[in-house]
């Protein structure tokens, strides 16, 4: 059964990059549709589940690669590979690899898992690369990635440097095939992540945060 | 492509991307998080933007506005990197020996107020004109409309919208007597069928698309794409059905007269608030220097009514549509079925039309007829694509026949205005002067000598460019281009105004659903960068109207707004307080007793409707007009010389003439240059493959594009398609300058060509 949740992806993508539009619905029962309230705790979305032991004992992203997709932290990364059919959308295409995260041989790659699986249509916010050089020079300045193991003690578990706006599935990013080297958890079966780990983001004086004070 | 050539191509497909931007370590925590409205398109989405020592950082969608629900869209969250490219225009450039030379602020700000006196005492008025736009805030329109009809007194005052909404505007005028939709971006949780005319919402507005598909996924909703072009909207649509050019009009007509065929109609609605009419017929194309056009409704009954709609019977009008008998019954089904809510949406394929009030009208006539109106998710939704298109230009009233809130033809509108202005109520003509084309073509003739630009880019926008640009740069005209950066308008001026961008200074937009958003200054403009409303009030001092604009300088936001608002006072109308504007990521209008007015013309939901139900009362009848309007051919059709249709429009990454996008590097890389989407039997014909050239001829200009099959979208056969954002690709050469009779709004999706192998 792993198997075949690993390979069929892998076969939509390749179908699918022989110019034929391929719908993966129907390849497993549909799942409910996920609703986040606004001031949700991260969710485990079943990812944990689907990944236990399905991951490279070595992970092969490190945080780099992770950030070079990202025009600044928490921007939405851009798509690194080639297209497949532009015209396609999440649910018959990005889906296939990026709901579950699997091997994917041509490409070489684990398919980072996406937090937010119930947004298909991928397209309005990641785009594809090109190899053009820039119209104009830029002076936007990135913030540098945030730093790692912000403790408020010795040995207090590390808070969460980033923000969770369509992020808080914790483990797609912290316990996949595609998780950075220095993010991965060591312990993924503890699945309440924010039991542990607050977060570092203060709440604007405004109170737009999303986030329970 | 082959199998294993997909397999080479993908295991060279991690290139990378160099985000070679300097690193600084700015903490989130540090970071202050703001509210504003996304500067881009016209669904208004609302951003948090993350602000430190002065500069932008970061973008998330703002979690507590009711638009978006904390997601936006690809433009949205590199928003800010737009405020950053290298070549920003910081200071002033006067023309000086023919070449645009730095000046400091204050030297051109006085030429400008000297050459716009001189004109005015030297020619008249009417010799001297502002052209601005729907990304102008309301408080930079409000500004304009103030300084040229009560300052200066002329109706010299166009915006941009003209080109992109104008025939929204006399589409809601002519059936309901009063601007801008009845629902809200609410009907799409109520809706239980989307009929989508014409518009690629998947790329266009994105944000709103999503919401349809998160409805999707929750309950049963049926999508239905209506277009000339496949395209990502089609993907993701349960039905998509494709039109020939102009059709839209047969296929509308025909849904009535199935409806009606059927009994499916709402009889006790239409007894009690909907009245028949017909207007003009055979009404010209706009195409001709001073063309003038006054169109004349007439009442008619319901039979007459019927029978004029029998010449649209599906099968008669199944071959002229190229959509079959079945699915127009199928699609006027749709709308006919009792248990069914039904909003449509639309943008720039219905408004940048010939016919373009008359096929407004018809989707009016469409849900009207079935009662479909006014109540959570039965909706006529006409979309919007610029951030103020309704907040400045359609509210504000920055076109020559309009007041804030009124028509320079009306007596009592101007009275009210004087009245506020605190002016001679003869100092405001009532004499509308020119739209958008005919202010250009003025200038080409040489009866308007004196033209301010602001935020906006015709040098690339203008249908048929090429007249319009060597108008501009004719001898005896003087043009003043206010902006942010470099572009091929500026590069026509003769004096350049740097801008301050969005967050660099106050303002306010309105969205598509009559939503007001406030926005505060959060950074410092660069160098001697100004405000659109600052610059306005610095040369309108200088030309002794500062009696008009009394305020102090940071206080003269509020005081706009307050101003202003007054125009709107009563139920129909009444806008948020500025205080709310501050403290709330945007109120839709009407307010009353401090709750929105989310559903119009409803006694339910409004509170200026009388009754227990539904109440026209923008028409004095207090009815609805369903009105007759025929299908007329284009102006221009494919011929033996120019086989094809040309139509263009844009991509999700880029927005209007990719001044903005083009310098985000990720949008940029995205999509870098246009391109022409040609039908795979078109392209086999030519022997052309993808990424080869192709030159498309009009009877006005030439381009050389490489091709795009089967890439994002598909356009029918014998139709090609271009995106505009490229301005080292100016399709606006090709495009025809006709326009709406009723609305002067240019139809920019038809046009015929020649394609050719280059």
């Amino acid at each position: 059964m792993r198997l075949l949740v690993r390979v069929a992806p892998l076969l939509a993508v390749l179908i699918a990059m022989a110019g034929v539009v391929v719908s993966v619905e129907g390849r497993r029962a549909p799942e409910p549709p996920l609703q986040e309230p606004a001031n949700a705790l991260p969710a485990d979305r079943g990812s944990f589940r689907r990944n236990l032991g399905a991951y490279p004992e070595q992970p092969q992203r490190t945080l780099a690669d992770y950030y070079r997709r990202r025009a600044y932290p928490n921007a939405p990364p851009v798509i690194p590979h080639r297209s497949f059919n532009e015209k396609a959308f999440g649910g018959g295409s990005c889906l296939a690899c990026h709901r579950e995260g699997s091997y994917t041989p041509p490409l070489k790659a684990w398919a980072p898992i996406t937090p937010h699986p119930e947004l298909t249509s991928c397209v309005s916010c990641h785009v594809f690369e090109s190899e053009a050089a820039a119209f104009a020079i830029t002076e936007f300045r990135a913030a540098a990635p945030p730093q790692l193991n912000r403790r408020a003690m010795p040995g207090s578990p590390p808070a969460i440097p980033h923000t969770l706006e369509m992020r808080s599935d914790c483990l797609v990013c912290h316990f996949s095939g595609a998780s950075p080297k220095e993010i991965r958890t060591t312990h993924p079966e503890r699945t309440n992540c924010r039991q542990c780990h607050a977060a570092v983001e203060s709440p604007p004086a405004d109170g737009t945060s999303r986030f329970p004070q | 492509m082959a199998g294993s050539a997909a397999v080479a191509a993908a295991q060279a497909a991690f290139p990378g991307i160099a985000f070679a931007a300097t690193k600084v370590d700015v903490p989130l925590d540090s970071l202050s998080w703001k509210k504003a409205p996304c500067r881009f398109c016209g669904t208004g989405c609302g951003l948090l933007i993350g602000v430190k020592d002065n500069r932008a950082w970061a973008v998330k969608g703002d979690p507590n506005a009711e638009v978006n629900r904390g997601l936006a869209c690809v433009k949205g969250y590199h928003s800010v990197m737009a405020l950053y490219g290298k070549d920003r225009l910081k200071t002033a450039l006067i023309r000086k020996n023919g070449k645009l030379t730095p000046a400091p602020m204050k030297e051109a700000l006085d030429l400008v107020a000297a050459k716009l006196k001189e004109t005015v005492e030297k020619h008249g008025k009417d010799a001297a004109g502002i052209y601005g736009s729907g990304q102008w805030t309301i408080p930079d329109g409000y500004a304009a409309v103030k300084l040229f009809k009560a300052g200066i007194g002329t109706n010299n005052v166009e915006g941009n919208a003209r080109l992109c909404m104008a025939s929204a505007v006399t589409g809601f005028l002519s059936s309901f007597g009063m601007d801008e939709p009845m629902g809200c971006y609410d009907d799409i949780d109520h809706a239980d069928v989307f009929v989508i005319w014409g518009n690629n919402m998947a790329e266009m507005h994105p944000v709103l698309f999503s919401r349809m598909l998160e409805q999707k996924a929750k309950r049963p909703v049926t999508i239905v794409d209506l277009a000339t072009r496949q395209t990502r909207t089609s993907m993701a649509a349960d039905k998509s059905i494709l039109f020939h050019p102009q059709a839209d009009l047969a296929i509308a007509n025909s849904i009535c007269y199935e409806i009606l065929r059927n009994g499916w109609q709402n009889r006790t609605f239409l007894e009690r608030h909907a009245g028949y009419w017909r207007g003009k017929e055979k009404i010209g194309y706009g195409l001709e220097d001073k063309f003038q056009f006054q169109d004349k409704l007439e009442k008619i009954s319901i039979e007459d009514f019927q029978k004029l709609l029998e010449d649209y019977a599906p099968e008669k009008v199944a071959k002229l549509t190229g959509v079959s008998v079945e699915n127009l019954r199928w699609l006027a089904a749709q709308y006919g079925d009792p248990r069914k809510k039904v909003t449509s949406f639309w943008c720039m394929g219905f408004n940048q039309h010939t016919r373009g009030t008359w096929i407004n009208n018809l989707i009016y006539n469409v849900h009207l007829l079935v009662g479909k109106i006014s109540t959570p998710g039965n909706s006529p939704f006409s979309l919007t694509g610029q951030p103020s298109a309704c907040g400045t230009v359609r509210e504000v009233g920055t076109l020559t026949n309009r007041l804030p809130h009124g028509f320079v033809t009306n007596e009592e509108d101007r009275k009210h205005a004087a009245e506020i202005w605190k002016i001679p109520a003869d100092r405001i003509s009532p004499k509308p002067t020119y739209n958008t084309v005919e202010m250009f073509r003025a200038l080409d003739r040489g009866d308007l000598k004196f033209l301010w630009i602001q935020v906006t880019n015709p040098m690339v926008t203008m249908p048929k460019l090429k007249r319009y640009r060597d108008a501009a740069q004719k001898e005896g005209r003087f043009v003043v281009v206010s902006d942010v950066y470099p572009t091929p308008t500026t590069d026509i001026a003769d004096v350049v105004l740097p801008s301050a961008m969005w967050i660099e200074r106050e303002g306010m937009y309105g969205n598509s659903e009559r939503r007001t958003q406030h926005f505060e200054q959060m950074l410092t403009p660069p160098g001697e960068a100004l405000s659109d409303t600052m610059q306005l009030i610095e040369v309108a001092k200088r030309m002794g109207y500062g009696n008009l604009f009394p305020w102090k300088t940071d206080e003269h936001i509020a005081a706009i707004w307050n101003e202003y608002s007054r125009f709107h006072d009563g139920p129909k109308h009444n806008m948020a307080t500025y205080e709310e504007l501050r403290a709330r990521p945007g109120v839709i209008w009407p307010v009353v007793d401090g709750r929105s007015t989310k559903w119009r013309y409803h006694a339910k939901y409004d509170p200026a409707a009388k009754g227990d139900s539904w109440d026209f009362y923008g028409l004095p009848d207090h009815r609805a007009r369903i009105i007759f309007r025929p299908y007329e051919p284009p102006p221009e059709v494919p011929d033996g010389d120019f086989p094809y249709w040309l139509t263009t429009g844009r991509v999700v990454e880029h927005w209007h003439t990719g001044s903005m996008t083009r310098r985000i590097p990720v949008l940029h890389q995205a999509v870098p240059a246009a391109y022409v989407e040609i039908h795979p039997e078109d392209a086999k014909r030519l022997n052309v493959k993808n990424g080869d050239a192709i030159r498309l001829s009009s009877r006005r200009g030439t381009i050389v594009l490489p091709a795009a099959i089967d890439k994002r979208g598909r356009p029918v056969p014998g139709t090609v398609f271009v995106p505009f954002f490229d301005e080292g690709k100016l399709i606006n050469e090709l495009t025809l300058d006709a326009y709406c009779p009723i609305s002067a709004q240019p139809d920019y999706k038809k046009c015929a060509v020649k394609v050719e192998r280059a």
